[in-house]
C-alpha cells in the first residue's frame, strides 16, 4: 500500500511536460497548477464543483481540477488552456466572439474541445448537455454556442 | 477543497482497502473510501466534513468492472456515471443517470459515490430498485457478500461503518418489459430533481415505480395492478399504497411535489396507453 502523510516528491504530466514537485496530499490540483507551475489560465470560481471555470482534461476527459487532489492525478495525461495552440475551436471562439469578459473562456474551451475530439459530428442536443457543465456569468451562451456549432458543422460537411 | 492535514492511502486489494479503513477507525481517524472524490471535496470546503484519511478505491481493479455476463450486468461501485452511460445500454439507466449532475461532474461521480453520499436523491439507485434480481456484492467482515438490493436498501444503503460496496449487479432488460423515466427540477437541467419517477410495465396490467426527491428519503418502490379504465383510479392505488412525508423545501412544496408527481403518473400511464 502507498502511504502518502507528508510533504512527498510527485510527478505530474500536464501539456506533454514532466514536472517533478513537493506537495501535500491535500493539496487540490487547481492549486498546484496554477500556484506552482503558474498555468494560471485555469481558472479559480467557485471551487465547489459548479462553474467550470477550472476545467481541465484528464486523459482526454474534462474534469473540474477543484474537484481533484494533485497526488491522485499522478501518471495521467493532464490538459490546460496553455496546452492549446491555434485549434479549431480557440479560432471559432475569437470568431464568433464566445466570451465577453473573458473569465469562463479557458473552462469552456477545454470542455468544448474535448467534445470535438471525441465527437466530432455531434449534436444540438450533445453540445447542450456538455456546455451546461460551465456557467458564463456575463451570459454570453449565445455566441459560445455558435463557436462550438461552427467547428461541428465543417465536421459535419467534410 | 481540503484545507486540512490528511493521510493519503493507495491500496492495491479491497483487503487492505478495508484493512486500513478499520485500523484508522480503531485510531479515532475521520477516515473515508475516496473514488470520485466530489462530495468529500464540496464537504470540507463547507467544513461539514473533516477527513483525517482518504483512502483511494478506485484502482481496485473489482470496483472499476462494467461488464456483461450471462444477461447479468456486473457494474463496479468506481465506475463513473459517464463511463455507465457510454457502456451500459439499458433503458432505465440511461433515462436515471443521464439527469445527474452536468456533464463533466459526472466524470467525477461514481455509481458508489452517488448511492452511499451525503445526499438523499441517489437517482442511480432506480434501475436497481426496479430489477427483481439486482444485488449489491458488499465487501463486510473479510468476505465477498452478494445480497439482494432491496434487502439492503432501505431508504438508503444499509452499511456499516467500513463496508465496502464493490458494485452491483442488474438482469439485461427483456423485450417484454417497457420502461418510462420523467425527471422535474425547480429551474433548469443541471439541479437536484423536484420528482423523478422511474416506471417498468411488467406486462399489460403490473407496473413498478421508483422515486427521488417526491419524499425526505431517498427512493422508494412500489408494485400495483394497473386499473385499465381509469387513469384517476390507478393514481389514487399508487398514492394510497405512498408510505412517507411528501417532501416540503424550498425547491417545491409538498403540494407542488404532488401535483407534479400526480401529472408524472399521469404522463406515464398515458404514454402506455393503459386508460380506456
Amino acid at each position: 500500500m502507498k502511504r502518502y502523510s507528508e510533504p512527498t516528491t510527485i510527478t505530474l504530466h500536464v501539456n506533454n511536460q514532466n514536472f517533478s514537485l513537493i506537495i501535500e496530499p491535500q493539496e487540490s490540483l487547481l492549486h498546484v497548477l496554477r500556484d506552482r507551475l503558474g498555468l494560471t489560465g485555469t481558472r479559480i470560481g467557485c471551487e465547489n464543483g459548479d462553474c467550470g471555470a477550472c476545467t481541465i482534461l484528464l486523459n482526454g476527459e474534462p474534469y473540474k481540477a477543484c474537484m481533484l487532489l494533485a497526488i491522485e492525478t499522478q501518471d495521467q495525461a493532464i490538459t490546460t488552456i496553455e496546452g492549446l495552440h491555434n485549434t479549431r475551436i480557440q479560432e471559432a471562439f475569437t470568431k464568433y466572439h464566445g466570451y465577453q469578459c473573458g473569465f469562463c473562456t479557458s473552462g469552456f474551451i477545454m470542455n468544448a474541445y474535448s467534445l470535438m475530439t471525441q465527437n466530432p459530428n455531434a449534436t444540438d442536443d450533445e453540445i447542450e448537455d456538455w456546455l451546461q457543465s460551465n456557467l458564463c456569468r456575463c451570459t454570453g451562451y449565445d455566441g459560445i454556442t455558435k463557436a462550438v456549432k461552427s467547428v461541428t458543422d465543417i465536421s459535419k460537411e467534410s | 477543497m481540503i484545507t486540512q492535514h490528511l493521510e493519503y492511502l493507495i491500496p492495491e486489494t479491497i483487503e487492505e482497502a478495508f484493512l486500513a479503513y478499520h485500523t484508522n477507525l480503531s485510531n479515532n481517524k475521520n477516515v473515508f473510501y475516496y473514488a470520485g472524490g466530489s462530495e468529500i471535496q464540496t464537504f470540507s470546503r463547507k467544513h461539514k466534513l473533516k477527513p483525517d484519511v482518504l483512502i483511494d478505491i478506485k484502482h481496485l481493479p473489482e470496483l472499476c468492472k462494467c461488464s456483461l455476463e450471462n444477461k447479468v450486468w456486473t457494474i463496479g461501485s468506481c465506475v463513473n456515471l459517464n463511463t455507465l452511460l457510454k457502456k451500459v445500454p439499458h433503458p432505465c439507466i440511461q433515462s436515471s443517470i443521464s439527469g445527474i449532475a452536468d456533464h463533466t461532474t459526472r466524470n467525477h461521480i461514481t455509481l458508489g459515490g452517488n448511492l452511499c453520499g451525503r445526499l438523499p436523491y441517489r437517482e442511480a439507485i432506480l434501475p436497481f430498485l426496479l430489477d427483481d434480481h439486482a444485488k449489491a456484492i458488499i465487501y463486510r467482515n473479510s468476505n465477498l457478500e452478494k445480497t439482494p438490493l432491496r434487502t439492503l436498501f432501505k431508504n438508503r444503503l444499509l452499511l456499516n461503518p467500513g463496508d465496502l460496496l464493490v458494485g452491483l449487479e442488474l438482469q439485461e432488460t427483456s423485450s417484454t418489459l417497457k420502461w418510462y423515466g420523467i425527471r422535474k427540477t425547480r429551474a433548469g437541467k443541471v439541479d437536484y430533481p423536484l420528482v423523478h419517477v422511474e416506471a417498468k410495465l411488467k406486462n399489460e396490467t403490473s407496473l413498478s415505480l421508483a422515486t427521488s426527491g417526491y419524499f425526505s428519503f431517498p427512493t422508494m418502490h412500489l408494485e400495483l395492478e394497473v386499473k385499465k379504465d381509469s387513469i384517476d383510479v390507478t393514481i389514487q392505488e399508487i398514492e394510497k399504497q405512498l408510505q412517507g412525508k411528501v417532501k416540503d423545501d424550498f425547491m417545491g412544496s409538498a403540494l407542488y411535489r404532488q401535483h407534479i408527481f400526480e401529472a408524472i403518473i399521469r404522463e406515464i400511464l398515458t404514454h402506455w396507453e393503459v386508460s380506456a
